[in-house]
């Protein structure tokens, strides 16, 4: 056993360390914190932390200070698949919205869907800005950080009403499957174009899926109409040169899990798995953990509602079921922390891991 | 064809989505004079509840309920006109909305189908709701039930927002309230003071008819 008694790792050194499989002083700590950030900083609502990619960065920066969580900085452009293809969103300047929406879709009939085009990230001013504050990251040696990508129904459902997507799994399969092969190419084309602009080992492409979940769609429907383009979309990526995806399968993804489709997936070596908190985190670590990183998954809203010393007896138990996990682990928080979590409550993550976490 | 095979008939073509079998059997309805209304009670929503059922269970998923409510109204479209008067009437008026600031409204509308399907009038509100809007639909619509949906701990306090605004304008006690969605329990409703809790759509229609029965207004 290792023991880093003075020399505490700082949050980079220990990011890195887990990727390239070499040992850390303790458990390292996601959080999943984005609105959180900007209620750190008195923002009255999230609408300038998804719109500013400069406060994006800035806050994530000064949050990890804080806490001392090991995060690393996360990145989307603000237009957020939506209003590249001709969808009209909304910030959440509203005090109670807690992320972008799409007000008006770029597609209401199958006629729209097969006219859609495949835009061009160059073209959109919010992606470039995005590029300049993941720049100054490289600039400032805050590698590797996450980019936003995808090609999964959770992407269609930025360009179509979720519930005709819903209903066209049913009515047009194979437009469906059309439109998420056209997801594909537009991460494909972002891939290219964040390769061109800093390097394809600076950044690792990251999705978050939950209308993919089995709260919504069965496993066959996971595997007949998602699973080809998630295969596609991940293959093509890592052939471009990216190392590795890190996937946050959201919710319910226990059907998927059973069926084998999530093996099926490349995910680079190694790749990082993190599920909602529908999923067991021993089962994670039993069927991922010899060939990826496995993030935990606490409940999201027990962190914001429960008192403080619950949250460091759940942090806790998912340190215990995680830290042993052949090809690292990380504990984390299931899904995006509740931006009004207590400030004590997601301290707890970090108290937690340096107290029962220790290697 | 017996009516109790036509009925049968109607459930399964409801299940499966069959929008087309759902036309058929309901013009046969018709043609073996069997009462609209009961068709649609006994045929159609009987359909609903047995996916909904599913859905609880795993067995069914939402594009599943989706299209097995496009059937259904494709029935409720050829019988509603048949319907005699006072059975057209609904059992009563339920308006559904989702927290301010929360666009999950899946939920939301899986409850409304049920509702619908169940027989009563839904005001659906949509998602992302501001109290003002329940509270001025309360006043002028006068809905029996008032049913608020919430999938996040961020929006699920718009809740008690709602109740205390209801009682401001003195109309707490002209509804009832119930509410439901992923964060919130029965403990959250009875601490914020609604009058109900419903963990799923086919609660939620067992739940407006108690609160409607109790009452007296529904049988
Ligand atoms: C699908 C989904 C989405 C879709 C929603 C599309 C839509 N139009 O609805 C999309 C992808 C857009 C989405 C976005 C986000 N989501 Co989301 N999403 C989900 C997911 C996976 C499923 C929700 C769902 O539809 N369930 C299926 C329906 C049928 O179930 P249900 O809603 O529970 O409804 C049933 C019962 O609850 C009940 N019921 C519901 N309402 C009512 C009302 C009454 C009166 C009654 C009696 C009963 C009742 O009956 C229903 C039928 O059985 C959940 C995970 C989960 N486990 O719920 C996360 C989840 C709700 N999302 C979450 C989050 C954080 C987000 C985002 C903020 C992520 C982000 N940072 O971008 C955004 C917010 C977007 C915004 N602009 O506000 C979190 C919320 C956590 C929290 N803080 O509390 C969840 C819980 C995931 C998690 N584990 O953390 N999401």
């Amino acid at each position: 056993m290792i023991h880093f008694q003075s020399a505490e790792m700082t949050p980079l050194q220990r990011w890195r360390a887990i990727l390239s499989g070499d040992p850390v002083d303790r458990v390292p700590v996601f959080p999943f914190a984005f609105g959180h950030n900007a209620i750190l900083f008195g923002y009255p609502n999230l609408g300038d932390l998804y719109s500013k990619p400069e406060l994006a960065y800035k806050t994530q920066i000064v949050a990890r200070e804080i806490y001392g969580w090991d995060q690393p900085l996360f990145f989307w452009s603000p237009s957020w698949g939506i209003t590249e293809y001709g969808g009209k969103s909304l910030f959440p300047y509203n005090p109670k919205m807690m992320s972008v929406t799409m007000v008006e879709p770029a597609v209401k009939t199958p006629e729209d869907a097969e006219r859609l085009e495949v835009p061009d990230p160059k073209k959109d001013p919010n992606m470039i800005e995005a590029m300049k504050w993941m720049k100054k990251a490289v600039e400032n040696k805050e590698m590797p950080m996450f980019f936003l990508s995808g090609g999964w129904l959770t992407n269609l459902d930025k360009i179509v009403e979720i519930q005709t997507v819903m209903r066209w799994i049913k009515y047009h399969p194979d437009l469906i499957k059309k439109l998420l092969a056209k997801t594909v190419e537009f991460a494909v084309r972002q891939t290219e174009l964040l390769i061109s602009e800093m390097g394809a080992d600076t950044w690792i492409a990251m999705e978050a899926t939950p209308t993919d979940s089995n709260t919504l769609i069965s496993p066959q429907t996971f595997e007949q109409i998602v699973l080809p383009s998630a295969i596609a979309v991940h293959q093509k990526v890592l052939d471009l040169g990216v190392p590795m995806w890190f996937s946050h399968f959201c919710s319910n993804q226990n059907g998927n899990i059973k069926a084998g489709l999530i093996d099926r997936i490349p995910m680079g070596r190694p790749g990082i798995i993190h599920f909602g908190p529908e999923v067991d985190l021993k089962v994670t670590v039993e069927r991922f953990g010899k060939k990826n990183i496995v993030i935990g998954n606490i409940d999201p809203p027990s962190i914001m509602l429960q008192p403080y010393e619950e949250v460091i007896k759940l942090a806790k138990a998912d340190i215990e079921k995680g830290m042993y996990s052949p090809r690292g682990y990380i504990m984390g928080v299931g899904c995006e922390l509740p931006p009004r979590t207590p400030t004590a409550n997601v301290y707890a993550l970090v108290k937690a891991a340096r107290e029962f976490g220790r290697y | 064809m017996s009516q109790k095979e036509i009925l049968e008939k109607l459930t399964n073509a409801v299940v499966a989505g069959d929008r087309d079998a759902c036309a058929g059997l309901a013009n046969e309805a018709l043609k073996a004079g069997v009462d609209p209304y009961v068709a649609i009670m006994e045929g159609c929503s009987k359909g609903m509840e047995v996916l909904s059922k599913r859905y609880d269970t795993g067995e069914a998923f939402v594009p599943d309920i989706l299209v097995a409510a496009d059937a259904m109204n494709e029935a409720i479209a050829i019988l509603k006109p048949h319907m005699k008067v006072e059975k057209a009437t609904t059992k009563g008026k339920v308006a559904l909305g989702v927290c301010e600031g929360d666009i999950h409204d899946i939920g939301k509308n899986i409850v409304k189908i049920l509702l619908d399907a169940a027989g009563y009038e839904i005001i659906d509100l949509g998602p992302s709701v501001p109290v003002k809007t329940f509270v001025d639909t309360v006043r002028e619509k006068k809905p029996e039930v008032l049913g608020i949906s919430a999938l996040m701990t961020f929006t699920m306090f718009g809740m008690p927002e709602v109740i205390d605004a209801l009682k401001d304008a003195q109309l707490r006690d002209s509804v009832k309230v119930i509410v439901g969605g992923g964060p919130i329990s029965a403990m959250f409703a009875e601490k914020i003071g609604a009058d109900g809790y419903g963990n799923n759509g086919p609660e939620a229609v067992r739940l407006v008819g108690r609160l409607l029965g109790e009452k007296g207004g529904a049988q």
